[in-house]
């Protein structure tokens, strides 16, 4: 499964979002398609900028909040999984700020509490999952719908139980 | 309505790292692909 599209804003500026889903995806490996013992899709989001420099506007990451959540209200057997990118800088945050996958990762939390205050129809639930990497810290989130947290928490325990402490 | 919880693993393992390390490359991939793949639709913002 993969979907694609690309945002343009007002000043010129190009985004590329990718929900993609397939044997190369990160818990597609064999320790965790045994783990999940249902069927379920686990869907990664990419997004990147394709052009421009200007800061991200507040209302294009609400338009893609919006598509995103739109995909998992109409695909209900779904997790998320969302890698904060830790490779590529971010415009007007250097690093003696904050390092850019832990924006990224501030930011994301930010737009998934807000979003969510604003759906009461929709009960999801985001685990943050902080990777302490020598030097740097990584981020990743999981986000489903209330009924598929079981899977959340299996995914959980079995990183902390066989993947580090 | 939305909940949330944080874990921080603070040992990763080396089989952790060598997943993340996979998972760039794919991020890098993708990167480099960009530009020869067309979405399948466009937004304006």
């Amino acid at each position: 499964m993969r979907i694609s599209f690309d945002i343009l804003t007002t000043s010129k500026d190009s985004y590329r979002v990718i929900l993609s889903s397939g044997k190369d995806a990160f818990f597609a490996t064999t320790d965790f398609v045994s783990l999940i013992d249902i069927d379920i899709d686990i869907v990664e989001i990419d997004l990147e900028r394709l052009s421009g420099n200007k800061p991200t506007e507040l209302k294009t990451l609400r338009l893609i909040t919006t598509k995103i959540i739109k995909f998992i209200k109409q695909n209900k057997k779904t997790v998320l999984y969302y890698y904060c990118d830790d490779m590529s800088e971010i415009v007007g945050v250097t690093k003696e700020i904050l390092w850019p996958q832990e924006y990224r990762n501030r930011l994301f939390s930010l737009l998934f509490e807000r979003f969510c205050k604003n759906i009461p129809d929709l009960e999801l639930k985001d685990v943050t999952i902080q990777i302490n990497q020598v030097g740097r810290p990584l981020f990743m989130h999981l986000i489903t719908r209330l009924e598929y947290v079981p899977i959340l928490e299996k995914i959980r325990n079995f990183l902390l139980d066989n993947y580090g402490k | 309505m939305g909940t949330t919880e944080k874990i921080v693993i603070t040992q990763p393992s080396e089989k952790l790292l060598n997943l993340i390390k996979r998972m760039q490359e794919k991020k890098l991939q993708t990167r480099r692909d960009l530009k020869d793949v067309e979405p399948m639709f466009v937004v304006n913002a």
